[in-house]
C-alpha cells in the first residue's frame, strides 16, 4: 500500500509527433503562401488533432489511481508476485498503459478500456537474482490515447521495495543428520539423535509382536511363518533436529570478489538449512543468530513463514571485517538441546573458537570445506542447465 | 481492443481514398494518372485480400521496387520526349507535380505486399497524406472536398486503431528498437464484449474529427491572407477573375467559382475636380488582348512594329515624358486607379481614348510620368518607373463617345494597305494575324450560319449580297461593323445559346469553340467572345479577343471597386469609318474604300447574354438544396476564402457586436462557457492535491489521513509496521502498531473486522489524533 504521489505530469513527444508537426507546418505555410485554402485548413486540422491527442491523453492519465499491495519477502531466483489495484476514477472509460519496472524486470498493462469506477488488479511476476532490498520502481501511467503521438506520463504509485532472501540450495537432510552426529555439535556430549520406535517409515529397528491396529503391510511374514505368530517391523524415528545457526559474515576490508562469493555461499547455506528443515516431515526449532551490537536472534518453529520472516535479516546482511563476537552467554540459553552450527566465511573463525572456549560445542562449516550434504544454488543451476 | 481486421480495413480504406483524391484531381490535368489510380485501387484490394496469406520476401520486394522504379523513370522520360506533355505546357517545376501522383500511388501497393512492421504502417500513412496534399494543390471543387473529408475521417480512424494495436504490442515493432515489455491487455468485461466489433471506434473518430475541425476553422478564418499570387495550377481560371499566369484555355471544364476579391479601386473626377458618380454600371476596363488562337487556347503575342496594325506616326508623341495631360474636351474624366492585388498588367477604362499628337492619356500618380503606347492601341508604364510586380497608382484621362458610338475606339491609319482576306502579301501582315482561323469546319459553319441568319435579317442579307467569294468567302469592309453588331445581338438574345458558369467539355477531341457552337450551346463570356471572334474571322473580319472587367460597384465614399467577379471577355472588331474632317494622316496616301477616305477603329462588341441560365430557376429544395448551400458555403468560406472575404467577415462581426444583438449573445456565451470552465478548474485543482491512499477500510484510511496530515507518513521503503512502530515511539503509545497489525490481519490473513471491533479501532484512531494534537500544541 502506498500513498498516491504528487509527481508531476510529463509530456513526451515521439518521433512521429515531430514529423507530424513538421508536416503540418509545411502544409500550412505552403498553403498560406500559395493561397491554397484547403492546404491551410488541412495543416490546422493536423495540429488540432495533436491538441486533441494531448487533451485526451492528459485526461486519461489524470483520472487513474493505483493502490499498491505489500510484497512479502522472497528468495532469490524465486518468482515474486507484485500486485496493485488500478482504479478508474473518471466518469468515462479510460484507455491507457500502466508500466512498472524493477531493475531488469519490466511489465506493462494496457487497459483497453477500463470502465468508469472499475478496479482491476495488475500482477507482475518478477525474478530477482540477488539478495537484498530491491526497489520496485514507481507505477507509471503512460497515456497516448487516441493517436499515440504525444505521451502523457504520470507516476501512479511511489517506489516500493521487496526484500530478497539469499538463494536457496539443496540440503540432503539424512546426510546432514549423519554428519551432525559425527560432529561435536551438541551440548557437552556428542549429540546422538534420540530415537523412538514408530510403526511408520524410518530405519528398521527390529520386530515385535503384532498388536491390533498395526498395518498388515508391516507384517514380517517370514518370521511369522517361522514363529507361528504375527510379527511387525518396528522403525526408528528420529526426533526433529533443533538447530542454532550462527552466521559469521566476515569479509576482508579490501574488495575481494572471492570473499563476497564465500559470504553468499554462507548465507545461502543458512537459508537452505532453514528451508530444508521447514519442508521436511519433522520441522525442528530453529534459531538464527546474527552478530551485531547487540546480536540478533530469531527463534521459532521452522515453517516457511518463519523462515521468510526471520531470515529477512540475512537479505541485507553486509559482510564486514570487524564482525563482533557473539557472546557465549547469548548462545547458551538458546541452544540447550539444539545442534550449534557456526556458518563462517573463514576457517577456524573466532566465533567458533570463542564458543568452544566457553564450553559450548559447535560444528563449523566454511566454504573451504564444503559439506557433501549441501549443494549450493549455483552448482544446482549448472546441473539443471546441463540436463 | 480492435481487431486486426478492423485496423487493416481502415488503413486500406484510407489509402484507397487518398488514391481516389489523386485520381479525381488529376482527371482534368493528367488523365493517365486517373486511369493508373484505378489500377492501384485494384492492387490495394488484392493486397488487402492477400494480407496474412501471401507476402513477398525482402529480396522479391526489392526486385519489385526496382522494376517499378525503372518503369516510372521510363514513363517520365517519355513525358520529356513528348512535346505536348504537361512538362512543356505548364511552367517548370510545377509541371512535375502531376507526375508525382502516380509515383506516390504505386508506392502504396509496393509496400503493402511486403511484411510490415510499425514503421511501415507509419510510412503508408505518410504516403497517403502526401498524395492527398498533392491532390489538394490541384483540385478544390465540392466533390473533391467530400473525398478529402472522407479521407480525413478514414485516416483518423485508421490512426486510432493503429494506436491500439501498436501500444498493445500486436504489431511487429520497428527493427532494432526497444519496443518495451509486451503489455498484458485488460479491459472491463462489458468493453471486451463490445469493442470486438469495432463500431464505437468509428463513432469516436467522428467526434474527434469534428472537434479538430472546430478547432481548425477559427484559426483558418483568422489567419491573414498572403499577398503572394494565388496558386492556380491546373485550374486555368476556373474562378472568375484574372491571375498572373494569364492564359485563356477554353479546354478546361468545371464550375466557375465567383471570386469577390477587389482588384482595383477607381476614383473618377470631372475636369473641374469634382467627383464623378456617373460611370455606367456596365463600364468596361480592358486588360489583355489576344490575337492568336490555336487548339482551344488564346495566346498573347508580343507587339512588334511588324505585326501591329497601327500605322507609324498615328500615335501619341513619345515626348514630353512628365506632367502633361491631353485635352479631350469638357467631358473629359480623370480616373485614378489603385491596384488591390498584384497583376502583371494594368487595366484601363475602355475604350481607351487618345488623340494623335496629344500626350499619352495615362500617367503615374507618383511622379506624373507618362505611359507609352506600344503601337497596339494600349498604354503601358515605362519599365523604369514601376516595380516589377506592383503597379503604382496611375491616372487615365478618358472621354467617351456619345451613343451609339460609345464602344468605338479612336480612329487610326493601318500600318499596311488593306487587302481582302487571303490576299495579304506577307504572312506576317498584321491583318493575317487578326483573321487566322485554323478550323476549316468552323469556316464552313460560319458561312452557313450567316446564310441562315440572312433569312430573317435583311441587313445580313444585304451584306451577303455584297460579300465576295475569292479567294474565300468574306464580307466587304463596309459591312464589317454591321455583321459584327448583328452577330453580337444574335448571341445576346438567342434562345439557342445559354450563359452558364458550369463549363462542360463533352468531347476533348473537338475544338471547344466548335463544341460550344454545335453541341453544348452554353458557356460563359469567354466562349461567347471566342466564338464571335472566330466566326467573324472566318468571314474575313479582323478581330481580336479582349480580356478585362465589366462593371464596377460604387460605394458611399464615391470609390468604384472592380472585383474579380467582374472579369469579362469581349471582342474588338476592326471596322472602317469615313475619316473625320481634319484627320492628321501620316503623310502616305490615305486609305480609300469604295471611293471614300476611311480611317479605322476598334469597335467593341459584347456577345455574352446578360443572365445566367439557372438564375431563373427556383432554389432547389431538399437534399439538392442542402448540397447547394453546402457548396456555396464551401466556395465562399473555405475554398474561395480570401482577404476580401475575411475583411467582410470581420466588418460584419464588428457591426453585429457593436450595433446588433452581438453584445448580448457574446455575454451569454461567456457566462455559459465560463461556468463549466470554473468547475473544470476547481476539479483540476482538487485532483492536483495529493490523495490519500485508500485501503478500503475506513478506520485505517482515517489513520492514514491522520498520519499524513501530521507529516509522519512512512519513508520510502519503510513497511507500515515499521512506520507505525516509529510513530508509537514518538508518541509514547501503541495505537498505531495495533491499528497496523489489525490491518494486516484484515488485509492479508482474511480476518475481516466486525462492527464492534471497528468501533474500537475508531477509538484507537481518536486516541492517536489526540496524541498528535497534544504534540503539536
Amino acid at each position: 500500500m502506498s500513498n498516491a504521489p504528487t509527481a508531476r505530469t510529463r509530456v513526451r513527444t515521439t518521433r512521429a509527433a515531430w514529423v507530424w508537426v513538421l508536416t503540418a507546418g509545411i502544409i500550412t505555410v505552403v498553403g498560406w503562401y500559395k493561397s491554397i485554402n484547403l492546404l491551410v485548413l488541412g495543416g490546422y486540422f493536423l495540429l488540432a488533432l495533436l491538441a486533441v491527442n494531448l487533451r485526451l491523453a492528459w485526461r486519461a492519465s489524470s483520472r487513474l489511481r493505483a493502490v499498491r499491495h505489500a510484497t512479502p519477502p522472497a528468495f532469490a531466483g524465486e518468482t515474486v508476485t507484485v500486485t496493485a489495484d488500478i482504479v478508474n476514477e473518471a466518469s468515462f472509460p479510460l484507455t491507457t498503459l500502466v508500466t512498472a519496472e524493477a531493475g531488469a524486470n519490466r511489465s506493462a498493462w494496457m487497459f483497453s478500456p477500463l470502465d468508469s469506477g472499475d478496479r482491476k488488479t495488475i500482477t507482475a511476476r518478477w525474478n530477482f537474482a540477488r539478495r537484498g532490498r530491491h526497489a520496485l520502481g514507481p507505477l507509471k501511467v503512460d497515456s497516448s490515447y487516441p493517436l499515440g503521438l504525444l505521451h502523457v506520463e504520470r507516476q501512479l504509485a511511489a517506489d516500493e521495495s521487496v526484500l530478497i532472501l539469499p538463494l536457496v540450495g539443496k540440503i540432503d537432510l539424512d546426510l546432514f543428520r549423519y554428519w551432525l552426529t559425527r560432529q561435536e555439535a551438541g551440548a557437552g556430549e556428542t549429540h546422538r539423535p534420540s530415537r523412538r520406535a514408530t510403526p511408520g517409515n524410518g530405519d528398521v529397528r527390529g520386530l515385535r509382536p503384532y498388536r491390533p491396529g498395526d498395518s498388515p503391510r508391516e507384517v514380517h511374514w517370514k518370521t511369522a511363518a517361522r514363529r507361528n505368530q504375527l510379527f511387525v517391523r518396528e522403525y526408528d524415528q528420529t526426533e526433529p533436529m533443533d538447530l542454532v545457526l550462527i552466521v559469521d559474515p566476515w569479509l576482508p576490508a579490501a574488495d575481494d570478489p572471492e570473499a563476497v562469493r564465500r559470504l553468499e555461499w554462507v548465507l545461502s547455506l543458512a537459508v537452505s538449512l532453514a528451508v530444508a528443515s521447514a519442508v521436511s516431515d519433522s520441522p525442528a526449532e530453529l534459531t538464527l543468530i546474527v552478530p551485531g551490537t547487540p546480536p540478533a536472534a530469531f527463534h521459532g518453529r521452522a515453517t516457511t513463514t518463519f523462515v521468510r520472516r526471520a531470515f529477512a535479516a540475512l537479505a541485507e546482511l553486509d559482510g564486514r571485517a570487524d564482525v563482533p563476537l557473539v557472546p557465549a552467554d547469548f548462545v547458551r540459553p538458546r541452544s540447550n538441546r539444539a545442534a550449534r552450527l557456526v556458518l563462517s566465511t573463514r576457517p577456524r573463525g573466532p566465533t567458533a573458537q570463542a564458543l568452544r572456549a566457553a564450553g559450548l560445542t559447535c560444528a563449523e562449516v566454511t566454504p573451504d570445506r564444503p559439506p557433501s550434504w549441501f549443494t549450493p544454488p549455483l552448482a544446482l543451476a549448472a546441473k539443471n542447465s546441463s540436463r | 481492443m480492435p481487431t486486426l481486421f478492423a485496423f487493416r480495413l481502415s488503413t486500406y480504406l484510407t489509402l484507397a481514398l487518398a488514391c481516389l483524391c489523386v485520381s479525381y484531381a488529376e482527371w482534368n490535368v493528367l488523365r493517365q494518372a486517373s486511369y493508373f489510380g484505378a489500377v492501384v485501387l485494384a492492387l490495394l484490394g488484392l493486397a488487402f485480400w492477400c494480407e496474412g496469406r501471401y507476402e513477398l520476401d525482402l529480396s522479391a520486394a526489392n526486385r519489385l521496387g526496382f522494376i517499378i522504379g525503372i518503369v516510372a523513370a521510363g514513363w517520365i522520360a517519355v513525358q520529356f520526349v513528348n512535346k505536348n506533355s504537361l512538362i512543356y505546357t505548364l511552367p517548370w517545376p510545377t509541371s512535375l507535380l502531376p507526375y508525382l501522383g502516380p509515383l506516390l500511388m504505386i508506392l502504396m501497393p509496393a509496400k503493402l505486399f511486403r511484411p510490415k512492421h510499425t514503421g511501415d504502417w507509419w510510412a503508408m500513412q505518410g504516403i497517403g497524406l502526401v498524395a492527398a496534399g498533392l491532390a489538394t494543390a490541384i483540385e478544390d471543387d465540392a466533390v473533391f472536398v467530400v473525398l478529402l473529408g472522407l479521407y480525413a475521417v478514414a485516416g483518423v480512424w485508421s490512426l486510432s486503431l493503429f494506436f491500439y494495436l501498436r501500444v498493445g504490442g500486436l504489431l511487429p515493432p520497428v527493427p532494432r528498437t526497444d519496443p518495451g515489455p509486451m503489455p498484458t491487455i485488460l479491459a472491463s468485461q462489458v468493453q471486451v464484449e463490445r469493442v470486438q466489433f469495432g463500431g464505437h471506434f468509428f463513432g469516436q473518430t467522428l467526434v474527434w474529427v469534428a472537434v479538430a475541425v472546430l478547432l481548425a476553422l477559427p484559426l483558418f478564418f483568422l489567419t491573414p491572407r498572403s499577398s503572394a499570387p494565388p496558386w492556380q495550377f491546373g485550374k486555368t481560371r476556373l474562378e472568375t477573375g484574372m491571375t498572373t499566369d494569364q492564359a485563356v484555355d477554353l479546354n478546361k471544364a468545371g464550375e466557375l467559382q465567383v471570386n469577390r476579391e477587389i482588384v482595383y479601386e477607381v476614383r473618377a473626377r470631372t475636369r473641374d475636380g469634382s467627383p464623378h458618380l456617373g460611370l455606367p454600371g456596365e463600364q468596361r476596363f480592358r486588360y489583355y488582348t489576344f490575337a492568336n488562337y490555336d487548339a482551344g487556347r488564346w495566346q498573347k503575342i508580343a507587339s512588334t512594329k511588324q505585326n501591329t496594325v497601327y500605322a507609324r506616326g498615328t500615335s501619341v508623341p513619345l515626348e514630353p515624358l512628365v506632367n502633361v495631360v491631353p485635352d479631350f474636351g469638357p467631358d473629359q474624366l480623370d480616373l485614378t486607379f489603385t491596384a488591390k492585388i498584384s497583376l502583371p498588367a494594368p487595366v484601363l477604362a475602355d475604350p481607351v481614348a487618345w488623340r494623335v499628337g496629344q500626350p499619352a492619356p495615362v500617367s503615374n500618380v507618383a511622379d506624373g510620368s507618362l505611359w507609352f503606347q506600344p503601337q497596339d492601341g494600349f498604354f503601358a508604364p515605362r519599365r523604369s518607373t514601376i516595380a516589377k510586380t506592383m503597379s503604382p497608382d496611375y491616372r487615365q484621362l478618358v472621354a467617351f463617345n456619345p451613343p451609339p458610338d460609345r464602344d468605338l475606339g479612336p480612329p487610326f491609319e493601318l500600318s499596311v494597305p488593306f487587302l481582302p482576306a487571303g490576299r495579304e502579301a506577307r504572312p506576317e501582315n498584321p491583318l493575317v494575324q487578326l483573321r487566322t482561323v485554323r478550323l476549316p469546319r468552323l469556316r464552313a459553319w460560319s458561312v452557313d450560319f450567316f446564310k441562315r441568319l440572312a433569312l430573317t435579317d435583311p441587313v445580313i442579307a444585304g451584306c451577303l449580297g455584297r460579300a465576295i467569294d475569292e479567294p474565300e468567302f468574306q464580307f466587304v469592309p463596309r459591312d464589317y461593323e454591321a455583321v459584327a453588331v448583328r452577330l453580337a445581338a444574335y448571341f445576346n438574345s438567342s434562345a439557342d445559346y445559354q450563359y452558364t458558369l458550369k463549363l462542360r467539355r463533352l468531347d476533348l477531341t473537338v475544338d471547344p469553340v466548335e463544341e460550344f457552337l454545335v453541341q453544348t450551346r452554353e458557356g460563359h463570356c469567354e466562349r461567347f467572345a471566342a466564338a464571335t471572334a472566330l466566326i467573324l474571322r472566318c468571314v474575313g473580319v479582323p478581330t481580336q479577343y479582349v480580356l478585362g472587367y465589366k462593371g464596377c460597384d460604387l460605394d458611399e465614399a464615391g470609390v468604384y471597386t472592380i472585383r474579380q467577379e467582374n472579369a469579362h471577355a469581349w471582342v474588338d472588331v476592326l471596322v472602317p469609318r469615313p475619316a473625320p474632317p481634319g484627320f492628321p494622316f501620316a503623310g502616305k496616301p490615305p486609305e480609300e474604300l469604295d471611293g471614300q477616305v476611311v480611317v479605322w477603329h476598334w469597335l467593341c462588341i459584347d456577345p455574352t447574354p446578360g443572365t445566367e441560365a439557372e438564375a431563373a430557376a427556383a432554389t432547389p429544395g431538399g437534399l439538392a438544396g442542402l448540397w447547394s448551400s453546402a457548396v456555396g458555403f464551401l466556395s465562399d468560406f473555405v475554398v474561395g476564402y480570401n482577404a476580401e472575404r475575411r475583411r467582410q467577415i470581420v466588418q460584419s462581426f464588428a457591426r453585429w457586436v457593436l450595433q446588433g444583438p452581438g453584445r448580448v449573445v457574446l455575454l451569454a456565451v461567456a457566462l455559459l462557457a465560463g461556468l463549466p470552465a470554473v468547475i473544470l478548474i476547481a476539479r483540476a485543482r482538487r485532483q492536483r492535491r495529493p490523495a490519500v491512499a485508500q485501503s478500503g477500510l475506513t478506520w485505517f484510511d482515517r489513520y492514514l489521513a491522520l498520519v499524513r496530515k501530521s507529516g509522519l507518513q512512512a519513508d520510502p521503503g519503510q513497511t507500515p509496521r515499521e512506520s507505525a512502530a516509529a510513530i508509537d515511539r514518538a508518541l509514547g503509545t501503541d495505537a498505531a502498531s495495533l491499528l497496523v497489525e489489525r490491518y494486516y490481519l484484515a488485509r492479508f490473513a482474511g480476518r475481516p473486522v466486525a462492527a464492534d471491533e471497528a468501533a474500537r479501532l475508531d477509538g484507537l484512531v481518536a486516541t492517536l489524533n489526540a496524541k498528535l494534537a497534544g504534540r503539536t500544541s
